[in-house]
This record gives structure tokens, sequence and C-alpha cells, in this order.
């Protein structure tokens, strides 16, 4: 019994010193980005890294939920005479939460995980001393284009996902005989801009923790390819799960009341 | 009397309740090699990180160019920096840029020269001192252990640094190599009266290329003399420390 409360305090002040290393971090770069110099050029390959890889793995996730929803909701609306809503709920679903927590989760998964361990492996193999001793701020220098790619991309792949998911359920829906002009007149009805905008302040929140996870496990890592390896893991499991609390919070604070 | 470029005065750093350097003193002239061997473990490349303020020291003090460092605001810290160039012991040359944008990184970002032609100018001067020109495309995966390590001494001496410091340079390479890299230590470091620090365990550069050999042991400073004097030294220390180059065959162990 003792072993259980042991473990689950070691988890706990484990993520309250990383959560206390992240804010640190965060601040070290407010602070220190317009002095310290960084690389400009890399953001373009960040930009691409974030953004176009992660292209394929949204539209697929995201088609595909769309879809699931509308296969496990329009027999339900049927029933109860109410498919002219069909197209409008699984496109607000889309909008306030499916699409800026799937595409989180997958820049997570897919570029958070390499963010950490490219950074992890530069840490032990001395790169980030490298460019402490070149005179650089190895935080702002590696971190920064990182951080900003992510604010830039994870909002336009949550925008891709609102429409690939939106149309995945079109797809679905229309080929089970409901009228595509009734679907996209429930999109009318029920979406409105507030939504767009509140799936979107929630992109940039997930795109801003999942690269500061992803930076400031990577900068911590220790002991060579076990230690690269660890911090990948905790990066992803992180960020997961700081996704899918604050889009709780988001989702209360932005959606909670509105009808 | 020689101007001093580093001075260490009764540092005393630990890791957790591992003390690794016991009030280390000891100090490094101009245009001057120093050599720092001894065991794993005993602190060497601790000593070349306290000198960059990679790690900073818990007690004691270490001077640099006649300032104290760990005193040394960010800003001050980075123009000394940009006096010392230092060569880490796997390279350390970034992974994701190619040889040219190694070499050309502390142009770029420690002397800001932007032109790109005067920078490929430059790089090339320097890979051809290392004997590797034409290598400017390659990515460091491409290249063997000895090239890196040469890539990485171009990389930290393209921007004219007054201090050298090398951890472990000959480290892994054949006998051919090292013996390479210790003429190319010791020309620039003639040439450009370049001062350097190498910790190393190859007795045979550190005889080649050092003016002084420092032996450290357990966090301290277990004998200090020339190359001339480690050859006929009878101090216990230094014996001790020899008698582990030797091939197990010299003792009677050989099957």
């Amino acid at each position: 019994m003792l072993k259980w409360f042991e473990l689950i305090g070691k988890a706990i002040m484990s993520f309250l010193d990383l959560l206390g290393w992240i804010a640190s971090l965060a601040i070290h770069l407010l602070l220190h980005w317009p002095r310290a110099k960084w690389d400009v050029r890399s953001i373009v390959d960040q930009l691409e890294r974030v953004g176009v890889q992660s292209v394929f793995m949204v539209s697929v996730i995201s088609a595909f939920t769309g879809m699931v929803m509308a296969v496990q909701t329009l027999d339900q609306f049927l029933k109860f005479g109410a498919s002219r809503y069909i197209g409008g709920v699984i496109a607000l679903s889309m909008v306030r939460e499916m699409s800026p927590v799937l595409t989180g989760i997958v820049v997570a998964g897919r570029v958070g995980s390499s963010m950490a361990a490219e950074i992890g492996t530069m840490k032990v193999t001395e790169q980030l001393d490298a460019l402490r001793a070149f005179g650089l701020d190895e935080y702002v220098f590696v971190g920064l284009p990182r951080i900003l790619a992510s604010l830039v991309m994870v909002p336009i792949l949550t925008i891709y996902s609102m429409v690939v998911g939106t149309l995945g359920g079109y797809f679905y829906v229309v080929v089970r005989g409901v009228h595509s002009l009734i679907f996209k007149d429930s999109i009318r009805l029920l979406v409105d801009t507030y939504d767009i905008n509140g799936g979107l302040i929630k992109s940039v929140v997930f795109g801003f923790v999942v690269s500061i996870v992803a930076c400031a496990c990577g900068f911590r890592a220790q002991g060579g390819a076990k230690g690269v390896g660890e911090t990948t893991t905790l990066a992803v499991v992180w960020s997961n799960m700081l996704i899918l609390v604050l889009n709780y919070i988001l989702s209360t604070i932005l959606f909670g009341g509105k009808v | 009397m020689a101007e001093e470029v580093l001075r260490l005065e009764e540092v005393i750093k630990s890791f957790g309740n591992n003390v690794v350097l016991k009030n280390l003193s000891f100090s490094v002239e101009k245009g001057e090699i120093i050599a720092l061997m001894g065991p794993s473990g005993c602190g060497k490349t601790t000593v070349l990180r306290l000198v960059l303020r990679l790690i900073e020291a818990d007690e004691g003090r270490v001077w640099l160019y006649g300032r104290d460092i760990a005193h040394l605001p960010e800003r001050d810290l980075i123009d000394i920096r940009k006096k010392v160039g230092i060569v880490f012991q796997g390279g350390a040359l970034f992974d994701s840029m190619t040889v040219f944008e190694n070499v050309a990184f502390p142009l770029r970002y420690c002397l800001g020269i932007k032109d790109e032609e005067k920078m490929r100018d430059m790089v090339a001067v320097m890979l051809e001192s290392v004997e590797l020109p034409g290598i400017e495309d390659l990515m460091p995966a491409d290249l063997s252990g000895g090239m890196r390590k040469r890539v990485a001494l171009a990389r930290a001496l393209v921007y004219n640094p007054s201090f050298l410091l090398l951890d472990e340079p000959t480290t892994g390479l054949d006998p051919q190599t090292a013996r390479h890299i210790d003429r190319l230590v010791v020309n620039l470091s003639k040439k450009y009266n370049v001062s350097a620090m190498a910790v190393t365990h190859d007795v045979v550069s550190a005889l080649g290329i050092a003016d002084r050999i420092l032996l450290m042991k357990d966090g301290r400073i277990a004998w200090l003399g020339t190359p001339e004097e480690w050859e006929t030294a009878t101090d216990p220390e230094v014996v001790s420390f020899l008698q582990g180059t030797k091939s197990i065959r010299h003792w009677g162990c050989a099957p």
C-alpha cells in the first residue's frame, strides 16, 4: 500500500517539477529573446516540419473522426427526425473540440517527440554546450524557432482539420441519403465565428504546450540514448495529458453556458 | 613575468555528494600549452567546463584574461568566450548542418560576418589547414571520427581565438591521425601564439604538444612539470599512471 502512495507521490512531484521548469523556460524565453541571437532561417525548417509533415496524419485522423461521428449520430438523429441538424452538430464538434484536440495530439506525437529527441541528443552530445561556448543562449537559439513554428502551424493545421473532418462527416451523411443542402444549412444555423475563434484559441494554446513541453524535456535530457528515449516518452505523455486537461478548462471558459 | 591567460584559485566543485575538484589551483601562460592528464573521473573535463562557465565552481575563483568569470555579467561573459575556442570530446558538430555551416557558425554568430563569399573563403582556408579541403558540403554523419575532430578543430580556430580548450582531441583515433592533430595544435599555437589546455589520456600526445603536464588525481594536482621532467620522473603518482599505459604483456599477464 505504501509503495502505491510512494509511486503516486513521485509522479506528482515529477509533474510539478516539470511544470516549474516549463514556467521558468517560458519566462527565460520571454525575457531574453529580444536581445539574444537566434537562427531566423531555422524557422522555415521548423514550419515545414511542424506543418507540412503533419498534413497527411491530420488529414487521415480528421476525415475518419468526422465519418465516425456521422456514423454514431446519424441514426439517432433520423430516429428523432432531427436529420436537419446533423451537419451542424458534426461541424460544431469538429470546430470546438475534435480538431484542436486531435491536431494537438498528432503534433505532440509526431513533432513534439522528435523535437524532444533532437534537443535531448544535442544535450547529451554537447552540442548545446558548444552553442553556449560560442556565446549564444541555447534556450533561445534552439527553443524559440520551434515554439514560434508551432504557434503558427498548429492553428493552420487545426483549420485544415476542421474542414477535412466536416467533409468526412458530409461524405458519410450524403451517401446515406441526406441532402447536401440540409447538411450545409445546418452548419450555417449552428456554427458561428465565435465557435471557430474558440477552436483557434485552443489550438494556439496546444501548439505552445506541445512545443514548450518538448523543448523543456529535451533540455533536461541526461545519460545517453536511454535518457533521450525517456525524455521523448515523457514529452509525449505530458503534452497529451496537458492538452486534455487544458481542453476541459478552455471548453468551460469559452463554451460553458453558451447555447 | 609572462602574461597569464587562465588562473584557477582553490577551486572546489561537487556533483551531489561527489567532490570532483578539491582546492585545485594552477595557471596557464600566454602561448603555453598545458596537458591535463589523469585517470577517468578525476575532474579533467570539469576543469574545461569551468573555464567557460558552462558549469559554476562551488568555491574558489577562475580568472580568465584577468577577469573573475564567476562574477561576470552575461554580456561580458559572451565577449570573453569569443576569445576561447573549444573542441569537445565527441566534436559536438551540429548534426543538422553541413561541414561548411558548422565551421562558418562562429563567423556568423560570434563575429557577425554576413558576407557569404568571405565566409566561404575563410572556411576553405581553415579546412585546408586541417588537411580536409573540399568537404564543405558533407554532413557530420558522413565523416569518420578523425575527420569530425579535425572539423571541430577548424571550427574552434576559424575565428582566431587566443586560448584553445581541447577535450581528449586524440582519443579514439589511430596513431597517425592522432599525431596529425598534435602537429596541427603545435603549429597553430606557434603560428598564432595561441595558448591551449588539452585534456588527454594519450601520453604520447601530451609529451608531444605540451609545455607543461599536469597530472590530476582525485580532484587534486598529483604532479606538475615539463615533458622532460615527466620522462625522468620517479614520483609514485607518475610511475603509477605510466604503468597503466603499458601493455599487459609488459607485466607478464599475456596469455
